[in-house]
């Protein structure tokens, strides 16, 4: 593995709080996946040829389950079948596997029953997703996932027929990473659909699935997406080495993957990049990143994340180069003043009234007269207004969230004002802010940015701008020490990898970009072919 | 944690402990704003005075920002003590961050200006960017008198004496001129006159008119504004100023656009002499009415240019006739001999008051006229459809 700086020694020595090294050394082995089944008695059963003992071990794994379906299918030899309600699709039940068997029992011709062996089911159901197995531990991974079991008295084997049916949400618009140009879909929480959407866009069989179990009672299915020609084989070593490692209970959404496997789950920046956009995965994943999927979470992870991807969005490149460049200056001077208005406009009202411009001096000494608390407060007081409201708005039924948040913040900020409390250009500032903020386009890098404005606001209230810079300083030197699976977060920054430039603070024409990140892709890094300006015109072709 | 990051960390919170901290800290609604402050001294008594015009931003209606001006004076045996009266008297903590004029009254002795001088340089809370005036009265008297435009007297001084080197009126000199003017042996402080005149409601209204002349805080004498002129226009300063001719009879007014001066030192026959190179660009402002033998013909645009140029000439050589006689380098003539001659410098500097009269300095003027209007006959000679 490429391992940047002079952290080398203590990042492999580094433990991560939930048990792993957070860095493998370049010689550790990698490991097969393996699916993380739960420690009961049922692992090491089989299935016998007794039906009645088989029915006995299933009736008492699943003691106490009653949506569980157990009915007997025919008497010579004895049969049953065993389907979880709601999960299991009735009408494939009914005519796939059912129908199929039944007349398999009853021959048309003779009328006379045909032998029922695990062979000649497997023949006549109609599901693609049909096989057999011996021991229990599969059927209890299988069933209450939608499959139906059959059992066959004589047979050591039983046979599992894939007949999901539970009720699932249809593909819909994105809802958090919205954009003008593009497509107009976002992930569902149902984990085949997921791998379908990012399939559709890559249609390669260099795109490789592994798929893992994890969760002991959660039993989620996890889906590690790669393509293998361009991925770097070091951070993909590292996902799976860390992903066979987590013994956890219960996933309900990629976070609680996320600070498992992250490199340093104290840090508020978000080292793993979640997306709900099936074209931002697959574009991720062309530029040598990994996709965890996750059943039951309509966002995927992408690691390795580095600080520059929570304010690149992937509208970034369906538009225009010169307006790219032009909305990202914006953002990140947005994040600046995300991070900073409030404190600098606190350390300059309260220690360095000397760097504003005298009209503007008397303006907010003006707009200062009668609030009765000090500008640290005042800010805390319309932050906290600011963050309330955006809480509730998120939480409120929709209709009522959107008024609430833009009417209260409204309502709040003038009614403050009028009381005395703070002063109108505090209410600017706190405005501006909280604008600010709002055009970072990933949601974990803008809640980091959020989170830090209070601590900046505290050191500039207690030392000026000195604290401001301080606190800067601070958060630089814990970014340069931050690694996403062994990247460094500020990679192309530092290390400064000037060609990736083109693409960071600004966005050249995308044939001037004819690589990939080199600190993440170290094979394939090439990604286009003949630059598109060399093109002649036509007519002096003609000539 | 390891005793590099303990001292690392360490290291960067010391500082802290010299610099600005939370007991520094003042809310802008505490805060008394001095615009501007005018220093008097009573030899009589040996007593300073201090006025000062500070502004208390308050709301208005709707809102708006209303400015609340606090005129007030002290006088006390010291500047500090003085300036300490005035404090008690505030209800606000007055900062003289914003302060953007000082004034200077007349009788300021070279002891109380130097004593002045010293105590503003020792002040942390000014601003060297602040501009001075001194003025033939007393600087209370200044301070007292009421603004035309603005609310504040200050915002109203300060917009006059910005559009100086535009128009060429009055001098422009900050503390930081003052003080480089005590400081070195050869630098004068060339700062703006100040004046009070009545308007037509009888009322005091300041005006900045000319210019004083200060060299390590003892005052030399005034520049009338003709000479003010001619001071910026050695100094390759006025944008806009305005200069008369007569050619052939007839009153022609021109306006500077662009100016550029140099000042070269050069031995001659073992003399040190200064040649002052000036290089301007003109315009037409005004001719007199009626006339009919301005036209923009290139003999007449080449005899425009030369008489233009005698004429600036004839203005800086009478503004340099004055300087010998106040025994002031307004042109920091000095400061170019250093460059050209250090050791030569170093010899003469301590008597350079006695030197800098007796100096020979050749003005080389050269007169562009670039912008010579659009109508290129008088409109009296189109009358009656005579082109």
């Amino acid at each position: 593995m490429r391992i940047f700086g002079r952290n080398k020694k203590k990042a492999s020595s580094r433990r991560h709080p939930a048990g792993y090294r957070t860095s493998v050394p370049p010689s550790a082995p990698s490991q097969p996946p393996s699916p993380n089944p739960p420690a009961s008695d049922f692992q090491s059963l089989n299935i016998t040829s007794s039906l009645e003992e088989n029915l006995r071990q299933l009736k008492e794994i699943f003691k106490g389950c009653d949506d569980l379906v157990v009915r007997p299918l025919s008497q010579t030899p004895k049969s049953s079948i065993a389907f979880f309600k709601g999960m299991a699709d009735r009408t494939t039940i009914d005519r796939d596997i059912l129908g199929p068997l039944l007349q398999l029992i009853q021959s048309p011709e003779t009328g006379h029953s045909s032998r029922l062996t695990a062979h000649a089911v497997l023949q006549c159901i109609q599901v693609a997703n049909t096989f057999c197995v011996s021991s229990w531990q599969e059927i209890v991974l299988k069933l209450p996932v939608g499959h139906v079991l059959l059992l066959i008295d004589g047979e050591d084997q039983a046979i599992l027929a894939e007949a999901q049916g539970f009720e699932t949400r249809t593909i819909s618009p994105p809802e958090r990473e919205i954009v003008v140009r593009g497509p107009d879909e976002a992930f569902t929480e149902n984990l085949e659909t997921i791998l379908s959407q990012i399939r559709r866009r890559l249609p390669v069989p260099e795109l490789k699935v592994k798929q893992y179990i994890i969760g002991q009672i959660s039993q989620t299915r996890v889906c590690l997406l790669y393509l293998e020609n361009i991925v770097n084989e070091d951070v993909l070593q590292e996902v799976i080495r860390r992903l066979d490692k987590l013994d956890i209970d219960f996933i309900s959404e990629g976070n609680k993957i996320q600070e498992f496997i992250s490199d340093h789950p104290y840090s508020p920046f978000p080292q793993m990049l979640s997306t709900e956009r099936p074209d931002r995965a697959a574009f991720e994943l062309n530029h040598g990143k990994v996709v965890i999927a996750i059943s039951g979470s309509p966002y995927v992870l992408i690691v390795p994340n580095l600080l520059v991807d929570g304010y690149v969005t992937v509208e970034d490149y369906y538009h225009h180069f010169t307006f790219v460049t032009a909305l990202r200056v914006l953002r990140y001077l947005n994040v600046l003043v995300a991070l900073l208005g409030p404190s600098v406009y606190i350390a300059l009202t309260t220690y360095h009234i000397e760097a504003l411009p005298t009209a503007l001096l008397i303006n907010l000494a003006s707009s200062r007269e009668g609030v009765p608390f000090p500008a640290l407060v005042e800010a805390l007081l319309m932050e906290v207004a600011i963050e309330s409201l955006r809480e509730a708005g998120i939480r409120l039924p929709r209709q009522v969230g959107q008024t609430i948040s833009i009417v209260g913040a409204l309502i709040i900020g003038e009614a403050a004002v009028q009381a005395g409390l703070v002063s109108q250009a505090m209410v600017v500032v706190v405005a501006i802010t909280g604008i600010a903020g709002f055009t970072i386009p990933v949601f974990e890098s803008g809640i980091s940015i959020r989170l830090l404005r209070f601590p900046m606001m505290f050191l500039s209230a207690t030392l000026g701008m000195y604290g401001v810079l301080f606190g800067t300083l601070a958060l630089l030197i814990h970014l340069s020490h931050l690694r996403s699976f062994g990247i460094p977060y500020l990679a192309p920054l530092t290390p400064t990898i000037l060609s990736k430039w083109k693409d960071l603070f600004w966005r050249f024409p995308m044939f001037s970009i004819p690589k990939r990140n080199p600190t993440i892709v170290e094979r394939n890094q090439k990604r286009y072919g003949k630059p598109g300006p060399t093109w002649s015109d036509p007519r002096r072709r003609e000539e | 944690m390891n005793w590099k990051k303990i001292l690392l960390i360490g290291g960067v919170w010391l500082p802290a402990i010299f610099l600005s901290g939370c007991w520094d800290g003042i809310e802008l609604n505490r805060i008394g704003i001095v615009m501007s402050t005018g220093f008097d001294y009573h030899r009589d008594e040996n007593m300073y005075e201090v006025t000062l015009s500070a502004i208390e931003p308050v709301k208005g209606q709707g809102g708006a920002t209303q400015m609340k001006e606090w005129k007030v004076s002290a006088k006390s045996t010291t500047v500090f003590n003085a300036i300490e009266t005035l404090r008690t008297r505030s209800s606000n903590q007055l900062t003289w961050k914003h302060c953007q004029t000082f004034v200077f009254g007349s009788g300021l002795e070279e002891e109380a200006f130097r004593a002045i001088g010293d105590w503003l340089f020792s002040m942390t809370e000014i601003r060297a960017s602040a501009y001075v005036i001194f003025t033939p009265t007393r600087a209370k008297t200044f301070i007292e008198s009421q603004p035309e435009l603005e609310d504040v007297l200050g915002e109203e001084i300060y917009g006059i004496i910005a559009e100086q080197p535009r128009t060429g009126m009055a001098a422009q000199a900050t503390l930081h001129d003052l003080f480089i003017s005590a400081a070195s042996p050869s630098y004068t402080c060339v700062a703006a006159r100040g004046e009070i005149v009545h308007d037509l409601h009888d009322k005091p209204v300041p005006v900045l008119y000319g210019s004083g002349v200060v060299r390590d805080y003892k005052f030399l004498g005034w520049l009338k504004p003709e000479e003010t002129i001619g001071y910026y226009l050695a100094r390759g300063l006025p944008n806009n100023a305005t200069f008369p001719i007569d050619y052939k009879g007839e009153k022609v007014v021109f306006e500077t656009t662009q100016n550029k001066s140099r000042i070269r030192p050069y031995f001659k026959n073992g003399q040190l002499r200064i040649k002052l190179e000036v290089s301007m660009k003109t315009r037409f402002a005004n001719t007199t009415a009626g006339s009919n033998k301005i036209h923009s013909t290139p003999h007449i645009i080449r005899d425009l240019q030369k008489t233009q140029e005698q004429a600036i000439r004839r203005i800086i050589r009478q503004t340099l006739e004055k300087s010998k006689r106040l025994k002031a380098d307004i042109l920091d003539t000095g400061e170019a001999v250093y460059r050209f001659a250090p050791d030569y410098y170093r010899k003469h500097i301590a008597k350079w008051d006695q030197i800098y009269p007796q100096l020979p300095i050749d003005i080389q003027v050269i007169v562009h006229l670039r912008e010579k209007g659009q109508s290129q006959k008088p409109l009296s000679e189109l009358r009656g459809g005579k082109v």
